[in-house]
């Protein structure tokens, strides 16, 4: 297949045309990657919530030797994994927690950059792209980061057990009277949705579109009959503590504060992210940790008196004051690199898995007092696309100092995988990638 | 009334009134909560803004796509660049597109399409007609916080940028470069609306046509409403640059007598387009309160003013050269003037503007086609809802699986969460089928099939338990309960053919699983379809068997049972009539109660009593039981109101002076009577302290903290939820950080800085007044007069209730007096009615509703606020069966 650079919009519609010609022959890759530990580029975004204090996060130093402050410290054992990416802005698109999490990986687009990937790869993966969320569900008042298509976002999967049994559940195979069944059950309800399209106009027709990738999507899965992959990634270790889900926890009644979970869940949707990756489940993976205008409250973890987004209203002009915020920045930038670690401790080829893979660390807010979208707290790390890590990079003094977009990033991100784009929504600040990230 | 009209109002961006005016510092402090946790009920942008819907979704980055109409005028290449011929190379388009968007687009949009700030339509931004007036304006006066941030070369560049339509491409410089459809990274119909209005002015000669034929046109026509309306703008170009096709049927209608109190009217349409019509249709609106009390030759339905007659059998087919004639009888109050928008609506029939003589008393918004698009249109032809798919959410999921199984578990807990649109979970255009959709409701379709077969075999099938004729049987009933319609043949062998031996080893069990599984799992269930089929002029009429869906899942968030699909099979659903006699019988039913509860918990926002945490060390009497007894309080309050009450109307939602509780809440609320009887019972509140929706437990502590109560997030949700008002995002670079507890202060005295730095009151004007008169009220809704040892001051205000700029202030002590002011309120009795709009409709507003709604909430008004019939009037309205194409043609 050949691919070149098209706008998005053509490219999905290409990219949905495609797969109805693409037989479960595009999964055997799966297999032998597995065999062959190869290095296909995969993409992981981690959004943590509520943006940072800057002068508490970004480092100082230059390039090469930086200090990191306090929020970011904990990432000091990994920093050599680690870009750490001043001086970015994202322009354009609403403001605040609202309007920051919907550009942060659209960057004022209609599709974010994870769903992006996904689709690109799909045919050779068995799930587009998966999207884990640590309670990032409850209570969200306040919207999501991943979007499927302009004003469709999708809300990521809190139940690491239903994620897992998505993945890693019975498998596939024609052998198997229980997936016929269920192919008859898709192939019927494909049926009916060939009969709907032809009464409907375009927009719905799109709407259709996308329901219908999403059942050959799962067809796929079920025809591949990859025994050997799957057992080669059955995870016994996974979830070996034996956590079930509390009742409840993915409704009411009677589970108003998650807190006492949340670790929990998010160390095992940490390792599956981890697992998924490895066994090529999908190129493109997002973990959301809570959401904007956080709740959560980790009092045992942290030592923090105050629940998150409280912890983030410190008083600007007194850092002192914002003690509470950096422990909880501390315990996400802590969980950060224990996610790099597990990346790096699966080998592939002659590295790791860490090293085919970029991950993507965000937020929503720049200063979570002053509720701005500037210096994002981004973080970079991983070696796919041959991003050249263990350094700080300071963006602030480019557009006569008013610093970067952000978007370019995201153009960065699509290119270590090895999409060849050039611009990626907002381009009020020139396209292109950011420069100086790959050697 | 005047007939119906599509005004183009420029304040109704996003399909809701922005309210405000307001100067917005850009690098102050406001301290301030407006993101609340959990509390904003709005979480995704509105991606159906305004007008042609779907054309929102389009988002103009692909060549083919062309963009959407809005977009076109700001992108002609020759307008553009003829217009510019003075500005050569000077401004720099790039840095004028960045410094719009940081520091201007926060108030006007981030295409001129105007927001808190005004449009940059020649009505509402004079100084936009030229640049020589641009620039200046720029320089000495914008951005209103600090006018000095942009002078001399920035004004000129933001000038440029303004006036050159808001050009996606910067990089050429000051000439546009000729891309089609540059409307990307605007997610929102707004957006390519705002960018044509501008673009329709950037494109015109400077004071032309858009400037003098606009601001006579908007002026005469502005209402007075303080909205300052005007601005159809949008149309301007193609109306008055297209030439009227030749006509093919006319329709004449004219009075056979008319006396001092009754008339009748004889109608003609007459066919001369060549080939036969088959099936018509003619609306009109009255204008005096004219009520038809007969009608012949017709089959005629009369909702408010607007009428809509429709052929019978035998006068449906029209042939080339012919002519039909119907007629009715009505009655009238001493005025009977002609209707003035008279339509023919019918395949292949183009008509001409037939009632010229009826124009004159249309007050300048008339039907001049060159004079701003704003041809009255009656509201049959414009229904303002497109044609959609609305994928079930897992209420409704549940709620279908429980009557067409009778099995009352729930089995959605895995499903993705809805993300909700103006605070309501059902938006047609975000709910899209992703692959774990699919994979949950296999799983679930599975689960459910099993269940069914082994627990309701007997009830889901009639007399038979096996062999094919009993499960085709089985295919039949069940396939029409659940796609609410009878299958297709070719439907029904599909589903016959799923009980194949390699599938089910022919047994009869295990069949009827995977057929249930199977039905499911299809599109035809998962989606409630509001398709139709086309009855000309982009009009598509609904199937009897799609207006049962609407009708069952609007009243009772569930599939129709068998007498409401016998009515539809019946064919007697397309008559307002038959849908009152059928909504009537719908709303007898407890689920019908449970739905009421179920709109009243997203308009307000109370659900969230279910969910948020709430600090147990500050709230020490709140507790699960209370905050269970208080969803249930407001769920019998709002139930109680609706269906029970005498009255019923939004006056007594709002002013009654009762409360219904159980023990807990006696305790709870301090109230006499006996504190341990679990049962609710309606009590007269005699202090004072409670009564009506807005001093219920659940509302209070919704929108409040976790540790304290948020005068913002109640004036806020006031605005927006009560009044349809919407507020802009608080502006970047503000501080918002709200004040911190301190132990010697109320909330009043800590929160009042907003009120009192001229820097925030702009906004908070409108929201802080509201807030503090809820202060009795802590963060768990508990009472109190005293805070921190102060008395607590209820007193508030509300600026300018009735909208923007309208010059009030109505002061007020307590959620009760509030109550009384939101009751008297036209706003918040329209509000009322656009909530429930919203909610049945599955998207927010936008202008091509604004016909629609101007029916319902006149009918709202005419029947003295009565929520039942507002319930009823939706239903009956002639749009309820009627859609567009939208965007999806």
């Amino acid at each position: 297949m050949i691919r070149r650079p098209v706008s998005r919009r053509g490219f999905l519609r290409g990219m949905a045309q495609a797969g109805a010609a693409l037989p479960l022959s595009a999964l055997l890759h799966r297999s032998a990657l597995a065999a062959e530990g190869g290095g296909v580029p995969r993409a992981l975004f981690v959004f943590i919530p509520d943006g940072c204090a800057p002068e508490l996060w970004h480092p100082s130093g230059d390039t090469y030797n930086f200090t990191l402050p306090r929020m970011t410290d904990p990432l000091e054992s990994v920093r050599q994994h680690c870009v750490f990416l001043s001086g970015l802005n994202m322009y354009s698109g609403g403001s605040t927690h609202e309007g920051g999490v919907a550009k942060v990986l659209t960057a004022t687009g209609d599709i974010s950059m994870d769903v992006f990937i996904g689709q690109y790869f799909k045919d050779q993966t068995p799930h587009a792209s998966i999207h884990l969320g640590v309670a990032s569900n409850h209570q969200n008042g306040s919207g999501y980061m991943s979007y499927l298509g302009s004003g469709q976002p999708i809300s990521p999967e809190d139940n690491p057990l239903s994620a897992y049994e998505r993945m890693f559940g019975p498998p596939g195979g024609v052998e198997d009277i229980e997936n016929r069944r269920k192919l008859s059950v898709l192939d019927a309800a494909m049926g009916d949705l060939n009969t709907l399209q032809t009464r409907l106009g375009q927009a719905q027709r799109q709407k259709l579109e996308l329901h219908m990738e999403s059942l050959r999507e799962v067809e796929n899965r079920i025809l591949a009959a990859d025994q050997a992959g799957a057992g080669a990634c059955s995870q016994p270790d996974w979830n070996r503590e034996g956590w079930t889900i509390p009742e409840g926890y993915n409704s009411y009644p009677k589970y108003h504060d998650r807190d006492d979970q949340f670790a929990t869940v998010g160390k095992l949707q940490m390792d599956l992210a981890v697992q998924a990756l490895s066994c090529d489940m999908t190129r493109s993976l997002s973990l959301q940790w809570s959401h904007p205008v956080s709740p959560t409250h980790l009092q045992p973890e942290t030592g923090a008196s105050q629940r998150h987004h409280d912890s983030s209203h410190f008083d600007a002009s007194n850092l002192a004051s914002a003690e509470n915020f950096v422990l909880y920045k501390r315990w996400f930038t802590e969980q950060f690199a224990y996610l790099l670690r597990e990346l790096d401790a699966h080998p592939e080829g002659d590295g790791t898995l860490l090293d085919n893979t970029v991950i993507f660390l965000c937020s929503e807010l720049g200063h979570s007092s002053r509720h701005d979208h500037r210096n994002m707290p981004f973080v970079l790390a991983g070696r796919a696309g041959g991003l050249e890590t263990g350094r700080a990079l300071d963006y602030s003094s480019a557009h006569d100092g008013d610093g970067e977009t952000h978007a370019k990033l995201l153009v960065s991100i699509a290119n270590a995988v090895g999409i060849p784009i050039n611009s990626f929504g907002y381009t009020g600040h020139g396209d292109g990638p950011l420069q100086g990230l790959y050697a | 009334m005047q007939g119906c009209h599509f005004n183009g109002s420029v304040g109704f961006k996003g399909g809701r009134w922005l309210l405000l005016f307001c100067l917005l510092p850009l690098a102050v402090a406001c301290s301030g909560d407006y993101s609340g946790e959990a509390d904003s009920v709005s979480d995704v942008a509105d991606p159906v803004g305004g007008g042609t819907g779907d054309g929102a979704a389009d988002d103009g980055s692909s060549p083919d796509d062309g963009g959407d109409t809005g977009d076109s005028g700001t992108t002609d290449p020759g307008e553009a660049g003829g217009d510019d011929g003075a500005s050569g190379a000077g401004p720099d388009l790039d840095n004028g597109k960045r410094q719009y968007a940081q520091h201007c687009a926060n108030c006007h949009g981030d295409r001129g399409e105007g927001g808190i700030g005004p449009a940059m339509t020649p009505a509402q931004c004079p100084t936009c007609v030229a640049l020589e007036t641009l620039i200046p304006e720029i320089h000495d006066n914008m951005p209103s916080s600090n006018p000095s941030r942009c002078v001399d070369a920035c004004a000129e560049d933001v000038a440029q940028y303004i006036w050159e339509g808001f050009p996606e491409d910067t990089s050429g410089g000051a000439v546009g470069d000729g891309q089609g459809g540059s409307g990307s990274g605007d997610a929102g119909g707004d957006a390519g609306e705002g960018g044509g209005d501008a673009g329709g002015d950037a494109g015109g000669e400077p004071g032309g046509d858009t400037g003098s034929g606009d601001g006579s046109g908007g002026g005469a026509g502005d209402d007075g409403s303080g909205q300052d309306g005007s601005g159809n703008d949008t149309g301007d170009g193609s109306a008055g640059g297209e030439t009227a096709p030749e006509p093919t049927c006319s329709v004449e209608m004219r009075f056979q007598s008319n006396w001092n109190v009754g008339f009748v009217t004889e109608v003609i349409i007459r066919n001369f387009s060549g080939a036969p019509i088959d099936g018509w249709e003619v609306a009109f609106t009255f204008d005096n309160g004219q009520q038809i009390t007969n009608a012949w030759n017709t089959d005629l339905v009369q909702s408010g003013a607007g009428v809509s007659a429709r052929h019978v059998d035998y006068n449906s087919q029209i042939d080339d050269g012919a002519e039909i004639t119907f007629g009715f009888q009505g009655e009238h109050g001493g005025t009977n003037d002609m209707p003035s928008d008279v339509r023919l609506i019918a395949e292949g029939c183009i008509t001409t503007n037939n009632s010229e003589e009826q124009d004159a008393g249309d007050g300048g918004q008339g039907s001049d086609p060159g004079d701003g698009g704003g041809e009255p249109l009656a509201c049959a032809d414009n229904p303002g809802a497109s044609r959609v798919l609305r994928l079930l959410t897992r209420r409704e999921y549940s709620r279908s699986i429980t009557d067409l199984t009778g099995l009352t578990t729930d089995f959605t807990a895995d499903f993705p969460v809805e993300a909700r649109v103006s605070g309501y979970d059902n938006n047609a255009h975000v709910a899209v089928v992703t692959s774990r959709h699919v994979d949950q409701y296999l799983a679930a379709g599975a689960v459910v099939a099993e269940q069914a077969v082994a627990q309701r075999q007997g009830a889901l099938l009639e007399g038979c338990s096996s062999g094919d004729a009993c499960l085709h049987a089985f295919i039949d009933r069940f396939g029409r309960r659940a796609f609410r319609r009878p299958l297709t043949t070719a439907e029904r062998d599909a589903y016959r053919d799923l009980n194949r031996d390699e599938l089910t080893g022919g047994d009869f069990d295990t069949a009827m699983e995977l057929i249930i599984q199977a039905i499911l799992t299809s599109p035809n269930f998962l989606y409630r379809a509001e398709i139709g089929t086309a009855a000309g002029n982009g009009v598509y009429l609904l199937s009897d068997y799609e207006i049962a869906t609407a009708m069952s899942y609007l009243l009772w968030g569930s599939t129709p049972d068998d007498a409401l699909l016998q009515a539809a099979e019946e064919g007697s659903l397309s008559t307002s009539s038959g849908r009152l006699a059928q909504a009537e019988r719908l709303l007898q039913d407890a689920r019908a109660r449970e739905q009421v509860a179920d709109f009243a918990e997203q308009w307000m926002g109370a659900y969230q009593i279910l969910e948020q945490f709430k600090d147990e060390e500050i709230y020490p009497r709140f507790n699960d039981t209370v905050r269970e007894s208080m969803a249930e309080e407001f769920t019998r309050f709002v139930t109680h109101v609706v269906f029970d009450s005498a009255a019923g109307t939004l006056d007594e939602l709002y002013t009654a002076d009762y409360a219904f509780l159980n023990g807990v809440l006696r305790e709870f609320y301090r109230q006499p009577g006996s504190t341990s009887d679990p049962a609710f019972s309606q009590q007269t509140v005699t202090d004072g302290t409670r009564g009506g929706i807005l001093s219920t437990g659940a509302l209070l502590a919704s929108h409040a903290h976790s540790n304290e109560s948020s005068p913002i997030k109640r004036g806020v949700f006031v605005r927006e939820r009560l009044l349809c008002q919407d507020l802009p995002d608080p502006p970047q670079d503000v501080d918002t950080t709200p004040p911190g507890l301190d132990p010697s202060l109320t909330t009043r005295e800590r929160f009042r800085q907003h009120t009192d730095d001229p820097n925030c009151a702009g906004c908070h004007q409108y929201i802080d007044g509201i807030g503090f008169g809820f202060e009795r009220y802590d963060g768990v809704g508990d009472y109190r007069s005293t805070e921190n040892g102060q008395n607590v001051d209820d007193s508030g205000e509300v600026v300018d209730i009735e909208g923007f700029r309208t010059e009030t202030n109505d002061p007020f002590f307590g959620t009760r007096q509030l109550g009384t002011l939101l009751a008297n309120s036209p706003a918040a009795q329209d509000c009322a009615v656009t909530q429930y709009y919203r909610y049945a409709r599955g998207y927010a507003e936008g202008e091509a509703d604004a016909c629609v709604l101007e029916d319902l909430t006149q009918s709202f008004r005419d029947n003295g606020f009565d929520l039942r019939t507002m319930l009823m009037d939706l239903i009956a309205h002639p749009s309820f069966v009627r859609r567009t194409a939208g965007g999806d043609a």
